[in-house]
């Protein structure tokens, strides 16, 4: 046939009609059909040989089997819940994956076999983590085929109880969200390893990696960390820099600590109240028992050392140089410091005076140290303090406006439990506070607790009756909310909404957000009852 | 609901239309939906308000809506939404237009057997007009295969060598002269020869096989009268004048059995799309090829969905070794299961049976002869390696060369992607090569285990359509 395919390709026209067949059979067949030109002739052969070909295929050699999938796995999801997951694999909400999958995984359920190929070729990598926790024996042995879908095996590895046994490798050569799963697993087992391989690779490193892995160390810190964070001080990146001077302070007895806490002492001292002071005795009229006053005394400007150890950054719009270097080292000194040299509560010291141009610095700066350093017993005196502070310094709304503001992250680590408290008694009591419902909605863990749920529905549902048209707010927040409702409030937020009649640009707005809403509710919905609410 | 919702998306005409009819199937954008044992129904709010029904005999549809794709997204939403949640369209009297709908479908098969019978008896009537009429057509035919042999011995003569830059039009005129000629058989495949250059590193002697065949069946026609009849009918059905649905129902075999539809390839010429379904016959295992062609893309006029049987009668068209067939009757499509209950299908009773319920599956090669009365033989029952299979196409290919594609059911192989890239299907020693690249589903499915596989064999390569996964049957992408 290749003799033929060639001949045919060149033309007959160039072969100067010296048209070569095979001999034998098909000369044979030829032979019967008259009368032909060497055209059809070489046609006519490749005809017969094309048949005789077909014929006479014979089966290729095997080639040895790979080692089959485990016989055992999990049950995989139903059809249904399958569909759903086709779906969000094929673009659509596929930002709901990591819930899906994530209750997938709960349910101690897998992904059916014809999905394994989709969930694999998931384009973006933020979902692989879950995508790996339901592939199931059968998903793991398949990407094993395929050299793009490597990442699977190292993301249960890396992501497991026990230390991978190619962690090495995964350390020298993976992706970096799964070296620092990696550096992660192997500090809470040897942290001085850990440590090690970090500092092997440092000079290395990516800037940008840089600061990413240093905030591994966090895990299992301890003094003998010291040395190695002292020499990222000096790195030219200030992430890094201020990355390194974060866990320094929480390494107690650290040289870096304590020149920080010098520093610190020089800026801030405290005067107990005396009795006839006008002002204590005002506040003690309305309920605020003032303890003394913070006598704060920033210099004018900074000592080259400060900028060096990553204590100050470049300060953001809108505030003064000053007022930020406050807050940025009082951000990092350990708010056990100030209990101790001033021997006050956490209660006492944030009713103590403060001079006005500072206030708010000093506020910002306890609770981003209590958020670092897990100072516990100063989060609710914080927050009681914040939201006593709402009526007194209105014009002072740097929450909301502010990408800065501390309690987003002290709401993050508070107990859940608590935070969800709190965010629900914002949303119920709907008054001017410097920091807003919704931020705390952003805030929370997800999905959201079954009260917090239905008080932002029912805060949502009474806006739309009373002032559907001045609450840009509330329907900004449906996106968010969609997402985040749990499961006992599906049918609630399902429950018919009643937009007024009307053209006006609030009202199509909210009608088309709640759309979107609802379709995101139902499928959640659909979801949790085919896997369960687990 | 019998139908699946993977069996709706298959029929989507292409991925733009199946994610539209996707986010269609919610009951949001309908109103008036419900269902009986006849037809599913629902109005759908598009730009203008569209009413949407499917016949739940044959899955036939009709929307009322402007779109050119067949089925459009509204039967897709409609249908998938019936597949995934019933309860959405209550049983309920159908409207006003659903009744006319059916009374005039109903109407419309009546007037098509009168206009037979009629036609039947016009041609008894008057023999001598029929000849007079099939005189002329020979002669359109033997202009239309003269030209054609002009212009493949051109092509011999210039070369192939430069075939990839031509446009479609150099072979889709020469393919318009065949429609001309009433060869529209030779037609197809002349345009079909239009993808191959250019294709693969291995075109060339694809395109030498191609033009080779071409140039067989027109050397076959020319001798038509030293052929047995049985390859006379083949060649004419090559050359194709359409071989008329009375002349069919005289002379073809009809074939009564369950009919599993184990895949459906679709290829889209130019202008001409054309459905190839593979069906196989539960009882008596045979092998039928239906062929649909649809023009500028109208639907296909009998809708045959993959992945589901039917109990039913074919037709085979007459040859030798008859395989492409057409549906003379049959009942309603039910989802394909390794293990059914036979006919009648009770429409109260889900059509995928629970496995735990079922007698348990005959073994494969077992006869048909020891079927009980509502069990039916394995879905899957083919050859069990490579040889076997290759030795039956060498024996159908002695009989008739111009068969080209067959069906291929292999028992117990294991797919697998080689070192090399390469895809191929294996049985102890043996193997198959995969067409195409990207048989991930399959691997998954298989877990590396031996596999009842069902496919098209090109005398290349196989092409998967299905697979066996415990007792349900699992269509393949078709890449």
């Amino acid at each position: 046939m290749e003799a033929i395919t060639k001949q045919l390709l060149v033309g007959t026209s160039r072969l100067g009609g010296a048209a070569k067949l095979e001999a034998g059979e098909v000369e044979a067949l030829l032979a019967q059909v008259q009368p032909v030109d060497q055209e059809m002739r070489l046609l006519l052969t490749a005809g017969a040989w094309a048949a005789y070909g077909q014929a006479g295929r014979k089966p290729l050699a095997a080639v040895p089997l790979p080692e089959p999938a485990p016989e055992t796995d999990r049950p995989v999801v139903s059809p249904r819940a399958a569909r759903i997951l086709e779906a969000m694999f094929a673009g659509e909400h596929r930002d709901l994956l990591p819930e899906a999958l994530e209750r997938v995984c709960a349910a101690g359920l897998r992904l059916p076999e014809h999905l394994l190929p989709k969930a694999l070729d998931c384009p973006d990598e933020k979902y692989r983590p879950y995508i790996a926790r339901v592939l199931g024996a059968r998903g793991l042995w398949l990407s094993r085929f395929h050299p793009a879908w490597a990442w699977a095996t190292m993301t249960v590895e890396a992501g497991s109880e026990t230390m991978p046994a190619d962690a090495e490798e995964i350390w020298d050569s993976g992706q970096i969200r799964l070296r620092e799963a990696v550096l992660r697993q192997l500090r809470r087992q040897d942290p001085a390893r850990g440590r090690e391989w970090l500092a092997g690779s440092w000079a290395g490193e990516k800037a940008e990696n840089r600061g990413r892995l240093l905030a591994v160390l966090e895990v299992g810190l301890s003094g003998e960390d010291e040395a190695f964070l002292e020499t990222a001080l000096t790195n030219r990146a200030l992430r890094v820099r201020a990355q390194a001077a974060e866990l320094l302070v929480r390494i107690s007895g650290s040289a870096f600590l304590q020149r920080l806490c010098e520093r610190a002492d020089a800026c801030v001292s405290f005067k107990p109240a005396t009795a006839g002071k006008i002002t204590s005795r005002l506040k003690s009229l309305i309920g605020r028992k003032s303890s003394g006053e913070l006598v704060i005394s920033v210099p004018q400007d900074v000592d080259a050392a400060w900028k060096q150890e990553g204590i100050i950054t470049a300060p953001p719009q809108g505030v003064g140089p000053r007022a930020w270097w406050l807050s940025r080292i009082i951000g990092l000194v350990p708010p056990a410091h100030w209990q101790e040299r001033f021997n006050l509560s956490p209660a006492e010291l944030l009713t103590a005076t403060i001079a006005e141009e500072w206030e708010t610095a000093v506020l910002k700066g306890l609770t981003e140290a209590a958020t670092l350093h897990d100072a516990r017993e100063w989060f609710d005196p914080l927050w009681d303090h914040w939201m006593g502070a709402a009526g007194l310094r209105k014009d002072e709304s740097l929450i909301g406006t502010d990408r800065n503001e501390p309690l987003g992250p002290l709401l993050a680590r508070m107990d859940p439990e608590d935070a969800n408290r709190r965010v629900e008694q914002l949303i119920r009591e709907e008054r001017s506070t410097p920091f807003s419902w919704f931020r705390g909605l952003e805030c929370l863990p997800r999905p959201w607790t079954p009260e917090v749920g239905r008080a932002y529905l029912a805060h949502v549902r009474d806006r739309l009756k009373k002032a559907p048209r001045v609450s840009n707010v509330e329907i900004q927040t449906l996106d968010l909310a969609a997402r985040a409702l749990p499961p006992e409030c599906f049918d609630e937020a399902l429950r018919e909404w009643d937009v007024p009649e009307g053209n006006d640009y609030t009202l199509q707005y909210w009608r088309s957000q709640l759309e979107k809403f609802t379709e995101v509710v139902l499928i959640r919905q659909r979801f949790v009852k085919e896997v369960g609410s687990v | 609901m019998p139908l699946s919702v993977d069996q709706v998306l298959a029929m989507a005409p292409d991925a733009a239309s199946a994610a539209a009819g996707r986010k269609l199937s919610s009951t949001k954008s309908w109103s008036g939906l419900g269902q009986n044992d006849d037809a599913l129904w629902g109005e759908c709010k598009g730009s203008a308000v569209y009413q949407v029904r499917v016949s739940c005999a044959d899955w036939s549809y009709k929307c009322s809506c402007p779109s050119r794709k067949f089925p459009c997204k509204h039967v897709l939403g409609l249908m998938l939404m019936a597949a995934q949640d019933p309860a959405a369209l209550p049983v309920g009297p159908p409207p006003q237009w659903i009744v006319e709908w059916l009374e005039k479908r109903q109407a419309t098969a009546k007037a098509r057997e009168t206009r037979q019978e009629k036609k039947k008896t016009a041609t008894m009537a008057d023999p001598a007009a029929a000849a007079r009429r099939a005189a002329t057509r020979e002669k359109r035919v033997a202009d239309g295969l003269e030209r054609l042999e002009l212009w493949l011995r051109d092509l011999a003569r210039n070369g192939l060598a430069g075939l990839e830059a031509k446009p479609f039009s150099f072979w889709d005129s020469q393919a318009a002269s065949l429609v001309d000629a009433q060869a529209p058989g030779l037609a197809t495949r002349v345009r079909s020869l239009a993808a191959i250059p250019g294709s693969s590193p291995d075109w060339p002697v694809r395109l030498a096989e191609g033009l080779g065949r071409t140039a067989l069946i027109v050397q076959a026609y020319r001798r038509l009268a030293e052929l047995s009849p049985a390859m006379q009918a083949e060649v004419r059905s090559l050359v194709r004048w359409a071989v008329s649905q009375d002349e069919l129902a005289a002379v073809g075999e009809v074939v009564e059995d369950t009919w599993s539809v184990l895949g459906q390839v679709i290829t889209d010429e130019d202008r001409l799309r054309v459905q190839r379904s593979w069906l196989q016959g539960r009882q008596t295992r045979r092998a039928a090829l239906i062929l649909q062609f649809s023009a500028a893309g109208a639907a296909f006029a009998e809708p045959i969905v993959a992945g589901t049987q039917f109990v039913g009668k074919l037709v085979f068209y007459p040859g030798a070794c008859p395989q492409r067939a057409r549906i003379v009757e049959r009942g309603e499509a039910i989802k394909l299961t390794g293990n059914a209950v036979a006919a009648p299908y009770r429409r109260d009773a889900d059509a995928t049976l629970e496995a735990g319920k079922m007698p348990a599956p005959l073994k494969a090669g077992e006869p048909a002869s020891s079927l009980e009365a509502g069990r039916m033989p394995a879905l899957l029952v083919g050859h069990d390696s490579p040889e076997t299979f290759l030795s039956e196409v060498a024996n159908i290919t002695a009989r008739n060369p111009f068969i080209e594609r067959f069906l291929c059911v292999l028992n117990d192989v294991v797919p697998v992607h080689t070192g090399s890239g390469q895809w191929q299907v294996q049985s102890g020693n043996q193997a198959l090569p995969l067409a195409g690249d990207g048989h991930w589903r399959l691997l998954a499915l298989s877990g590396g285990q031996p596999v009842d596989l069902a496919g098209e064999w090109d005398g290349h390569a196989l092409m998967p359509l299905g697979v066996m996964v415990g007792d349900r049957y699992e269509l393949l992408p078709v890449a």
